[in-house]
């Protein structure tokens, strides 16, 4: 699962394709809008298909492969050009990069199908790691002095690899502060439709996680999945005075953004 | 012992709500990952010896059957019994045989999983034999008429104080909290029962096939002292603990103890190639071998759930995993628990009995990090988790992958649903703005209603969706 | 058909779909042992890994001066009964070890009928047929002359080991194709006294085997 070849970057692009993911898109579409405009802000083109819906991971994760086949197909039908594919979710960017080769590698599928989802994967970034790798912004903070705990979803580190882009990107704003959190590698407990079906466990690891988090003594928390977000941010609402939740990307363009 | 996925969610929602079980876990959990990771972290590229160790289980599962004959081959040569047992009766008859050709009335037992795994104790109790476990955990969770809760730590749930007062309790000992006194209290019963126990069993590390070797494990003495008081011991272990060859043992070793507590290696180290030989003062007069198959040649016929066989129990898998954290072991009502029980337990026992246990994990992949022998756990639950999707099939194996279906028609329904939206943007662009606006809708208390809201807030809709936002950008 | 040929038939059609592994480990595992941190001198590093887990030693010239270390030990532990096997070597230690007024006994009958010997005797004194440095582990090969419990049943062990006989690490004892050409009985190594962590992940020492283990490095 998780990719032993060190990931080649390819150099800056000039124009690239925006996935918004389902959460993204219904929950925290200004984080998605702030993604964007990051990297229209590197002089990048941004594309971003109407057409788009989810990545198939919720029916992939619950067994149901024909039919997260087949939104997966319609999805990469939908990126045809050799531009990168830019994913704000660790765990959507993984769901394309990692599992597509599996879905579409099965005696099942077309040679011509698998070789398209190969191609397809290898051109997909999680946000974080493009700012860092491909675009290798500069950011100047203008933002007040703040303490930030960063959560490093499961997909993202384990499945991806990205460990240090995310935290890269946050050194880089003076007046952030990182504060560590007890066990931060640990699961929050999302797991998409896990987080309903085995609530009671969700909850448990959710209620650690809120905790640990309270007890880091952050200001804000940020991450570059909204599951996780999601997750925590309502966990930690039910737990009294919290730190703010919110998506990595949304946090840096309030950072960054001339007034 | 038997996985329900009814009383899983029960039990699993029980143990979170436990707060002494909490409180154990998270200490004893706490301590044996950091003991893991210091270890690793002493090597040079531990992560390359990760996949040597992989290799070579690859390797010698690769050769099984040709691997399988050799072993029997060589310790047969040398006087040890070789039985074979395609199920868990048979083992356990195979025992109780033994037992009774040689008038055994009381048998000590070094650690082993696979006779939890064929439930011997009690098989040898209903037919009258006496069954003591040597091994402290196992010892205690004996008396406290326990399953073991951990692979490697069977009674990890428990902190001292409960462990007191077991004590205290069965033994009739003054009561105390002194970790080395109630050591020591095992320590004599268990002494007496050695001297004259008729046979001792125990379970296999590593049998290797080169030179017809069994291999142990331990830091007690228990297993040396199954294997050497005795006139008798049986060996159990399951087919897929052969390895290929003798210079395979240092890597894996290595892996295994710092994998399991944290040692370099353990405290003993005990390889045994035959039965007492002529002059020799001490030792087994019979040693056997029981290879117990109980469904595993079924996982093997699968060249992706084949993986699941390179397990060396070493319970790294457990310690890390954060569903184990809050839920102990026998939530799972399963011999194998945690990550590996998860892939494990479905095969050997069918998807209609511990199909559940696939659902049980966010697939946060932190067990596949640790494996020692890197085996995909998360990939090896997807793909359960696909077999269990799928309708039961007229003539399916008994054991396996393919035994019995954990469908459910509503669920199956829902996702097919779900595609119809998901595959059809003007579908799902409807439909998610109608949802959103509905969630706006309902009064917030509402939420706790649901699953989600029982212990969190829902998240809140955006206004405008990202599609909106972004409607007029180019390549829309 | 029997259990084993039903066993073995399955893995066999189940075989087929193995992909075939190249046999290539040892090589790879080698060119991993040399990037590891370097053992050095390996009597220096036994005695530092045996330290780690609280083993005690004594170093000495030659055999000759091994009763008077054994007698040291015996009077440090407060040992009152020793029991070795009957190698020869061992007998000027088994005389001083009379001449000094300790009840000294040999395991020259069988487990059977000494075992109530065996069990109450404080100390069982053995020779180890060499160490392994790298993580502190007495190689012992039981035998006729010295069985496996006087490394076993009694609290404490002392061990006598040659420095001649110290391998850097396992895979080079293992190279040198003794056990391969003829498995004895039984191999242990032994790397420490009895322990235990099976409350609350607490080391405890002295479970079923010593609760005390001595090293004697000769040479
Ligand atoms: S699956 Fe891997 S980590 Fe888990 S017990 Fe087996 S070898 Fe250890």
């Amino acid at each position: 699962m998780t990719s032993a070849d060190p990931i080649r970057y390819p150099d800056k692009p000039e124009t690239v394709y925006f996935f918004g993911t389902c959460l993204v898109d219904n929950f925290y579409a200004q984080a998605g809008l702030a993604a964007v405009e990051l990297i229209e802000r590197e002089g990048v083109r941004v594309i971003f298909p109407q057409g788009q819906t989810c990545c198939g991971q919720p029916p992939f994760n619950s067994g149901y492969r024909d039919e997260a086949r087949r939104v997966a197909r319609a999805q990469m039908a939908l990126f045809p050009r050799p531009f990168p594919v830019v994913v704000p979710s660790g765990s959507c960017g993984a769901m394309f990069r990692v599992h597509y080769a599996e879905l579409f590698g099965g005696p099942d599928t077309a040679v011509s199908e698998q070789a398209q989802a190969r191609e397809f994967a290898a051109r997909v970034f999680e946000w974080s790691e493009f700012m860092h790798h491909v675009l290798r912004v500069r950011w100047e903070d203008r933002g007040p002095p703040v303490r930030v705990s960063y959560h490093p979803s499961c997909h993202l580190q384990r499945e991806l690899g990205v460990r240090r882009a995310p935290l890269a990107l946050l050194e880089q704003l003076s007046g952030v502060t990182l504060c560590p959190v007890e066990d931060a590698e640990e699961c929050c407990g999302f797991g998409g439709t896990f987080a309903v079906k085995q609530e009671p466990i969700s909850a448990a690891m959710v209620d650690d996680k809120a905790r640990k988090i309270v007890a880091g003594g952050a200001e804000v928390l940020v991450a570059c999945d909204a599951g996780c977000l999601m997750n925590i941010g309502g966990a930690l609402a039910r737990q009294g005075p919290a730190p703010r939740v919110l998506p990595l990307a949304q946090f840096i363009k309030e950072r960054v953004h001339e007034a | 012992m038997k996985p329900d996925a009814g009383r899983f969610k029960v039990d699993a929602a029980r143990a979170t709500l436990n707060a002494t079980l909490r409180q154990n876990l998270n200490h004893t959990l706490g301590l044996i990952r950091a003991r893991r990771d210091a270890a690793f972290e002493a090597l040079t590229a531990p992560e390359e010896l990760q996949e040597i160790g992989q290799a070579i289980k690859q390797e010698s599962l690769a050769r099984l059957p040709e691997l399988l004959e050799r072993l029997e081959d060589r310790l047969t040569a040398r006087g040890i019994q070789v039985h074979w047992a395609e199920t868990a009766d048979e083992a356990n008859a195979i025992v109780l045989e033994i037992a009774r050709r040689r008038g055994v009335q009381l048998v000590v037992k070094g650690k082993t999983m696979v006779s939890e795994e064929t439930e011997l104790n009690r098989f040898l109790q209903r037919h009258g034999i006496e069954v003591l476990e040597a091994d402290l955990g196992e010892y205690i969770v004996q008396l406290a008429q326990q399953p073991p809760s951990h692979i490697v730590a069977p009674a990890i749930h428990m902190n001292r104080r409960e462990i007191a007062d077991l004590f205290h309790e069965k033994l009739g000992e003054p009561y105390t909290v002194d970790i080395e006194a109630m050591t020591a209290m095992a320590r004599r019963v268990l002494r007496e029962k050695f001297k004259t126990a008729g046979m001792g069993v125990t379970g296999v590390n590593f049998a290797i096939a080169e030179t017809g070797t069994l291999c142990l494990v331990e830091n007690e003495g228990n297993g040396r002292m199954c294997t050497t008081a005795p006139p008798v011991h049986v060996a159990m272990m399951g087919l897929e603990k052969v390895v290929a060859n003798l210079s395979d043992l240092p890597t894996l070793n290595r892996l295994l103890t710092r994998s399991a507590t944290g040692q370099a290696i353990s405290t003993y180290f005990n390889w045994i190639s035959s039965p007492r030989r002529r002059g020799e003062k001490d030792g087994p007069e019979e040693v056997h071998v029981v290879i117990l198959d109980n469904g595993r040649s079924s996982v093997y016929s699968d060249g992706e759930l084949r993986d699941t066989l390179a397990c060396l129990r070493c319970g790294a898998c457990l310690n890390i995993c954060p569903v184990y954290a809050r839920i102990g072991g026998h939530a799972y009502r399963a011999v194998y628990m945690g990550p590996i029980g998860k892939i494990l337990t479905p095969q050997l026992a069918g998807l209609e009995t511990a199909g559940h246990l696939t659902g049980a994990s966010t697939l946060c992949g932190a067990c596949a990090e640790v494996c020692p022998v890197k085996i995909p756990i998360p990939d090896l639950l997807l793909r359960l988790r696909q077999e269990g999707s799928q309708p039961t099939a007229a003539g399916r194996a008994l054991f396996g992958p393919g035994a019995g279906s954990q469908r459910k028609p509503a669920e199956a329904m829902l996702w097919k649903g779900w595609q119809v939206l998901h595959d059809r943007p003007a579908y799902y662009r409807a439909a998610t703005a109608l949802a959103r606006a509905a969630a706006a809708l309902l009064p917030r208390r509402a939420a706790s209603l649901s699953p989600w809201g029982r212990r969190r807030e829902l998240p809140v809709p955006a206004r405008a969706s990202l599609h909106a936002l972004l409607r007029n950008r180019p390549g829309a | 058909m029997s259990a084993r040929d039903n066993i073995l038939n399955r893995l066999r059609i189940g075989a087929r779909t193995a992909f075939a592994h190249p046999n290539a480990t040892t090589a790879r595992e080698a060119e991993w042992a040399a990037k590891q941190p370097p053992i050095g001198d390996p009597a220096r590093r036994f005695l530092a890994e045996i330290g780690k887990v609280g083993t005690s030693y004594l170093r000495v010239p030659d055999w000759t001066a091994v009763p008077d270390a054994v007698t040291s030990w015996v009077r440090e532990y407060g040992i009152s009964s020793v029991m070795t096997g009957t190698t020869p070597a061992l007998e000027p230690l088994r005389e001083h070890l009379r001449a000094q007024g300790v009840d000294t006994r040999i395991l020259a009958e069988t487990a059977e009928t000494q075992r109530e010997e065996i069990f109450n005797t404080d100390c069982g004194i053995t020779t180890a047929r060499g160490a392994i440095a790298d993580t502190g582990s007495l190689l012992l090969i039981p035998s006729a002359q010295e069985p496996r419990l006087l490394s076993l049943a009694m609290p404490v062990h002392i061990a006598l080991l040659e420095r001649a006989n110290l391998f850097p690490t396992l895979a080079d004892y293992l190279a040198n194709n003794e056990f391969r050409n003829q498995p004895p009985t039984n191999l242990v190594l032994v790397s420490g006294a009895s322990r235990t962590a099976d409350i609350e992940l607490t080391l405890t020492v002295g479970v079923h085997g010593p609760k005390v283990l001595l090293v004697a490095l000769i040479g």
